[in-house]
């Protein structure tokens, strides 16, 4: 069924917070960094989106963690994902590919969690 | 799955530099390309809808909803808008001044789902800005309070339950299709709002005048 059908229906919920689950990991510096950017000039604790590529598991076990209470729709881990916002970190290159792995990452797990849960439902019924 | 799309820390309506009110750190031609190459990635990545969030300078939405357009008109692709802004405190406006009703004028040009309001309020401080979207919006409403406002030190203490309790109050005067968390809400806060949403209809859209 179209969004703009099961919303004359049904109250749709969505999400609560990415930075407070973040924040109860406890992630330091290095967390922020993984391999990819351990040599980066900048510090890059805080930038939570940068996760999505260096914690892409954190990420997604969020997105269950609202998938299993009821959200019909989760949203995306790319809050400051624009080469505006990631100049912050000098990290403005990999803007397209932080959205197109948070992306993915959100899709998985409400792909995963469909497949657990309701086998036989309409993707559109969770977002 | 929707792809989030923030204000970025940039506003290109309001100066950063007090003593040149005229400055403008960014134009509307830089947010629209970075907004541009953020639509890409998130439908690329499979994004089934785009929710443009926490408006604090609505010139900034619209840059980004400029930006999705294009996108869409040449990827010839059909994806839902949500878009929700964001009134800072009790003069009931967003950071740059509008009214909830200019806000919703603004934007009412582009073909959304959805308009709503997240962030900076808590349940109860966001309820008369709904009523005013509830009231006027040709598009669903959408609400994602905070847990509250901030404490001294910059955290939300408010609980599950007490956040159900306000949510409750507008969810029972039909004023809302969309609800969900901001800032300090946990999957224990979402439940609760399941529970409740599930208990009550949602809002009827009203027509366009």
């Amino acid at each position: 069924m179209a969004i703009s059908e099961l919303l004359k229906e049904k109250i749709l919920v969505l999400d609560g917070a990415m930075g407070t689950m973040i924040q109860r990991y406890t992630l330091e510096e290095e967390d922020f960094r993984g391999d990819r950017f351990k040599d980066h000039a900048y510090p890059l604790k805080g930038n939570n989106d940068l996760l999505s590529l260096t914690k892409p598991e954190i990420i997604k076990e969020i997105h269950h963690a609202y998938l299993e209470v009821g959200s019909d729709i989760i949203e995306t881990n790319t809050f400051s994902s624009t080469s505006i916002a990631q100049a912050d970190y000098h990290l403005e290159e990999i803007a397209y590919e932080l959205n197109f792995e948070s992306a993915r990452i959100a899709k998985e797990a409400v792909e995963e969690f469909m497949e657990k849960v309701h086998p036989n439902q309409d993707l559109w019924q969770v977002l | 799955m929707a792809g989030a799309l923030g204000p970025t820390n940039k506003t290109a309506s309001l100066s950063p530099d007090v003593n040149n009110p005229g400055y403008r750190a960014i134009t509307f031609d830089q947010l629209r390309d970075a907004y541009a190459e953020q639509v890409n990635g998130l439908i690329d990545g499979g994004a089934d809808i785009l929710l443009v969030e926490t408006i604090f300078d609505t010139l900034n939405a619209k840059a980004a909803l400029f930006a999705i357009q294009e996108i869409l008109d040449s990827r010839k692709r059909k994806v839902p808008i949500m878009i929700s802004g964001t009134i800072t405190d009790a003069s009931g406006r967003t950071l740059s001044g509008q009214t909830t009703e200019a806000f919703l004028i603004s934007v009412s040009h582009a073909p959304l789902l959805s308009i709503g309001l997240n962030c900076a309020l808590g349940a109860a401080q966001l309820r008369p800005y709904l009523q005013i979207l509830n009231e006027n919006a040709p598009f669903f409403v959408s609400a994602y309070p905070n847990a509250g406002l901030p404490n001294e030190f910059g955290q939300y203490d408010q609980g599950p339950e007490e956040m159900a309790g306000q949510v409750e109050e507008f969810l029972k005067e039909g004023l809302v299709n969309i609800i969900g968390g901001c800032c300090g809400t946990t999957p224990e806060h979402i439940k609760q709002l399941v529970r409740l949403a599930s208990k009550y209809k949602p809002r009827k859209v009203v027509e366009a005048s």
